[in-house]
């Protein structure tokens, strides 16, 4: 499981977000994620309607009715990239 | 007036420095695109933005100087100029503040700030096309430039790449600019080496970028 820090900046909140995701074979229910985010309710409410936002993530509901959260193409693209963008960020201190 | 006496040459080198100027700047603004459109980040909007912009005006201004070559020179100050500078003012001016946005977003709400930039940009291109002179619009971005190198070195007190970057470009922006004010007559390999070191100042921020996003 990823390993939640105290100092994260939003990039990185959301890298752990989505690393957590696709390290449960892409499907988590909503609550376990709220867990391994290491959030408020609230913060991760606002991350989850962000992350929905941008198409990094969708909701599915199985046949019972249970709510799953998975990673999009670009949800995988974004993990993918992460640590080249990071690195271009701070080397333009952007 | 006759129109100016076309040189070969320069015609040549400014054709070339300008294509290769505004396509690094294009392959810049495209290579940050998959960054930006993934995370969505305002460092990097401001920043690619910058380029967008700058591109824009290297553009303008070369149009500017093919124009100036080829018409009649009093038709062309009189009737043309006003409207370049007051583009050309618009577009440079508003590159320099989203160079300076990228330097200080991290320290000032940056949304109000670049409405603000643009507002001051216009009024600083409707001051310059007004008094119908490229001059007016030289001194304050000379201004401006002052402005930026102590706003960065107060905000960023250690050696900062983005600090680097917007001084050059902005110092090589001027001294292109100045180049073809009227009366400053340099020679023509003067004017080519100023060139040949802009591109080697946009081939540098190129590279450092392209070593991130591939």
């Amino acid at each position: 499981m990823v390993k939640m820090n105290k100092k994260r900046d939003r990039l990185e909140v959301i890298y752990d977000i989505l690393k957590t995701i696709s390290e449960n074979h892409n499907s988590i229910k909503p609550t376990p994620l709220l867990r391994y985010s290491n959030l408020s309710s609230n913060s991760f409410a606002e991350y989850f309607r962000d992350l929905k936002s941008k198409s990094l993530i969708k909701e599915i509901v199985d046949q019972k009715g249970s709510k799953y959260i998975t990673l999009t193409d670009k949800g995988f693209k974004y993990l993918a990239k992460y640590q080249l963008i990071k690195g271009f960020i701070n080397e333009f201190e952007l | 007036m006759p129109p100016l006496i076309f040189n070969p040459t320069l015609f040549i080198a400014e054709s070339f420095f300008t294509l290769i100027t505004i396509i690094l700047c294009l392959i810049i603004f495209l290579k940050t695109k998959e960054s930006y459109d993934l995370t969505k980040h305002q460092g990097i909007k401001l920043f690619r933005n910058a380029f967008v912009f700058f591109g824009l005006s290297y553009l303008l201004r070369f149009i500017f100087m093919i124009s100036r070559t080829f018409m009649d020179n009093g038709y062309y100050w009189r009737e043309i100029m006003p409207y370049f500078i007051l583009v050309l003012g618009y577009l440079s001016t508003t590159a320099i503040f989203y160079l300076l946005f990228s330097i200080i977003r991290k320290k000032f709400n940056q949304k109000s700030l670049v409405l603000i930039g643009h507002i001051i940009a216009v009024l600083i291109s409707l001051l310059a096309f007004a008094m119908m002179s490229h001059l007016i619009l030289l001194y304050i971005q000379s201004l401006l430039l002052i402005l930026v190198i102590i706003i960065s070195f107060i905000i960023h007190q250690k050696k900062s790449l983005i600090k680097t970057i917007c001084v050059l470009i902005l110092i090589f922006w001027l001294i292109n600019l100045w180049v073809i004010a009227p009366g400053w007559l340099l020679p023509v390999e003067v004017k080519i080496l100023f060139q040949i070191i802009s591109i080697i100042l946009f081939v540098w921020i190129y590279y450092k970028i392209s070593k991130w996003l591939k």
